[in-house]
């Protein structure tokens, strides 16, 4: 009889309990949205820098970062270290690179850059550089040694294909240089490497510079939710080397993720907030239309549990009706949005510089659905304490008698 | 066998400067079946003092005994559960519950005393029989006329089988016709199974009926007249 006194008491004033309907639905909604768009963005990160580039680690000689990609500091005894990472079973794949930090030089201009020594067979296991190619090939030249560079470096230096151009560098040990001839472009989601990364086979690397240096294994785990766990855990057989997550590697990524992190949460707690009051407002006045009615019960023995449970239970049909409406936008806004993508390069052109990429496609993980819809519950429950204390403290004798 | 014992009530309202005695050591007892009116003018004390006998104020001072359990011990729980099994109320605005329909509001009050189906159902519908609404079962408050109402008022009171009944001016809002009709339905209750019923009015027709008047004049009992005895 409670639950139908609460139950009608909702459709006392339809319109009012529609909008805490519609507002727990909107809150669902545009929770899981932008929770999408969030999980959309960091999934769609990972896959453009860390799965295709950076790995989940990577493994090098502690005194090679310190010093800036210094080339005079490899990582020692490489096979051996490779036959470790061959053994590992937590690894899915991985790739090893040298990498030389040197100004590239063309008749009229100069440019810093990280020139890479890849295995274009190995480096296929993780991702095809081919696949980024616009223009020419990676092909292997005998007069040469070939190099690929990013489109965004060639306009800014005016680089053609075909084009000889000079790599300049070294730290501590002297300078080391070659000529190699541009014989491909290329382009990736990440505007930043392709003015900063020049790739080269790494046999010509190894040829031109004197040394079969390996200076990075990056590498894919099975699993990377097991990332934590499965980096302490190659760490402890690499006790020589440094094993480093793609987070320590790229902090600006992790920290542009835990930035968006913390707009999110300010931003579902806006939402929250917006969402309380609405439900606090409405089941306020609510009470406060039914105060005689709710004094009466007082009087005739309804005991204060029950009151409390009467109140709860229609805020708890407004969220429960609320709840699958919110779920269903949120399925087909995602939805579409997840196939479409959401173009952000109107709004925001410098996400490209920062090596974001401006199409994002929403995505929803199964999580995040539990997560909201019992954030939305908590908001509902939270909010309605109010309105019960409110009740409560009526005195049966003033609220019988209250016009 | 006294229903209601009170000895020296008093309630005093006081304001900054203000002190107001509504009920002024006031001291009576109701007796097991009586039909008892507490008359008076406007700001007598009637509806303070019938709220004390009820449970639903609390006097300054003395002593109100209903059922031989003494109020101003109880706590506000305790005072809820007592209404609950004890008392019936009647109140001058009906105070149904109107999203429930009349057989429902009646049988509200048992369900809250965790009565089983079989003895709700018996109940309900003996108590729409008594009061003459058996047809109009169905209806919600908003479809039933004033005096429908406090019919359906009076069997909600009797639902619990209370030791007696509170009428707060029962028929101020009734035309003569429906003030007549109730007023009948509760006399037969008293007559035929000895439920006490205590009102506050000051409704001539309902002060014709009863059987003992109290009159209250400025909080204090200026006459207790048997009618019948």
């Amino acid at each position: 009889m409670i639950l139908k006194i609460g139950w009608n008491n909702i459709w006392r004033k339809k319109g009012r309990s529609m909008i805490v309907i519609m507002s727990v639905a909107f809150g669902i909604w545009i929770g899981m949205f932008f929770g999408a768009f969030q999980w959309g963005t960091y999934v769609q990160k990972l896959d453009d820098i860390v799965n295709r580039e950076i790995g989940h680690v990577q493994v090098h000689n502690p005194g090679f970062i310190d010093e800036e990609y210094d080339y005079n500091f490899p990582i020692r005894n490489h096979q051996e270290v490779k036959s470790i990472l061959e053994a590992e079973s937590s690894i899915k794949v991985y790739v090893e690179r040298s990498i030389f930090s040197a100004m590239l030089q063309t008749t009229r201009n100069q440019n810093p850059v990280l020139v890479y020594g890849v295995d274009t067979a190995m480096e296929r296991k993780i991702y095809s550089i081919s696949s980024m190619i616009i223009e020419g090939e990676m092909l292997s030249d005998r007069r040469a040694p070939t190099l690929l560079i990013g489109k965004t470096l060639a306009s800014e230096l005016n680089i053609k294909l075909g084009d000889k151009i000079l790599i300049q560098g070294g730290m501590l040990h002297g300078l080391k240089s070659f000529v190699g001839r541009v014989r491909g472009l290329y382009e990736s989601p990440n505007k930043l490497k392709d003015k900063l990364v020049v790739y080269i086979h790494k046999s010509d690397l190894s040829k031109k510079l004197g040394d079969d240096f390996v200076h990075e294994y990056a590498i894919l785990f099975n699993n990377f939710d097991s990332l934590k766990y499965c980096t302490k855990r190659l760490q402890s057989k690499l006790p020589k080397h440094q094993v480093y997550t793609w987070g320590e590697i790229m902090p600006e990524i992790k920290n542009g993720i835990e930035m968006t992190d913390q707009v999110m949460f300010i931003f579902m707690l806006i939402i929250w907030i917006a969402l309380s009051l609405g439900i606090v407002n409405t089941m306020l006045m609510s009470i406060l239309e039914r105060t005689r009615e709710l004094g009466m019960l007082m009087a005739i023995g309804m005991s204060r549990w029950k009151i409390v449970q009467m109140i709860f239970f229609e805020t708890s049909i407004l969220t429960i009706i609320g709840v699958p409406i919110g779920i269903l936008l949120t399925i087909i806004t995602v939805g579409y949005f997840g196939d479409v993508g959401i173009d952000l390069s109107v709004a925001n052109t410098a996400l490209e510089d920062f090596g974001y990429s401006t199409m994002i496609y929403p995505k929803v993980k199964t999580s995040f659905y539990y997560q909201v819809i019992f954030q939305v519950i908590l908001v509902s429950f939270i909010s309605t304490i109010f309105p019960v204390v409110r009740a409560l403290r009526l005195k049966p004798i003033d609220a019988i008698h209250k016009t | 066998m006294n229903v209601v014992e009170t000895k020296n009530l008093e309630k005093i309202y006081s304001d900054a400067d203000l002190e107001v005695r509504a009920v002024d050591g006031v001291s009576f007892d109701v007796k097991e079946g009586e039909f008892t009116a507490i008359v008076g003018p406007s700001g007598s004390g009637k509806t303070t003092l019938l709220n004390i006998i009820g449970g639903l104020d609390a006097p300054n001072y003395g002593s109100v005994k209903v059922a031989s359990q003494e109020l101003t011990e109880m706590s506000k729980s305790e005072l809820i559960d007592f209404r609950l099994h004890n008392i019936g109320f009647v109140f001058q605005s009906y105070n149904l519950i109107p999203v429930l329909t009349a057989y429902e509001n009646i049988e509200f009050v048992m369900l809250l005393q965790n009565r089983n189906s079989k003895e709700r159902k018996e109940r309900v519908e003996e108590l729409l029989e008594a009061v003459g609404i058996a047809e109009k079962s169905n209806k919600r408050p908003s479809q039933l006329s004033g005096g429908q109402q406090q019919r359906v008022a009076v069997a909600r009171a009797l639902a619990p089988k209370p030791k007696f009944i509170l009428a707060d001016e029962p028929t101020a809002n009734l035309d003569s016709k429906s003030t007549a009709r109730l007023l009948d339905i509760m006399e037969q209750l008293n007559l035929k199974e000895g439920i006490t019923f205590l009102f506050s009015t000051h409704d001539q027709r309902v002060i014709d009926r009863a059987r003992r008047v109290v009159t209250l004049t400025d909080g204090k009992i200026t006459e207790d007249k048997i009618i019948d005895a």
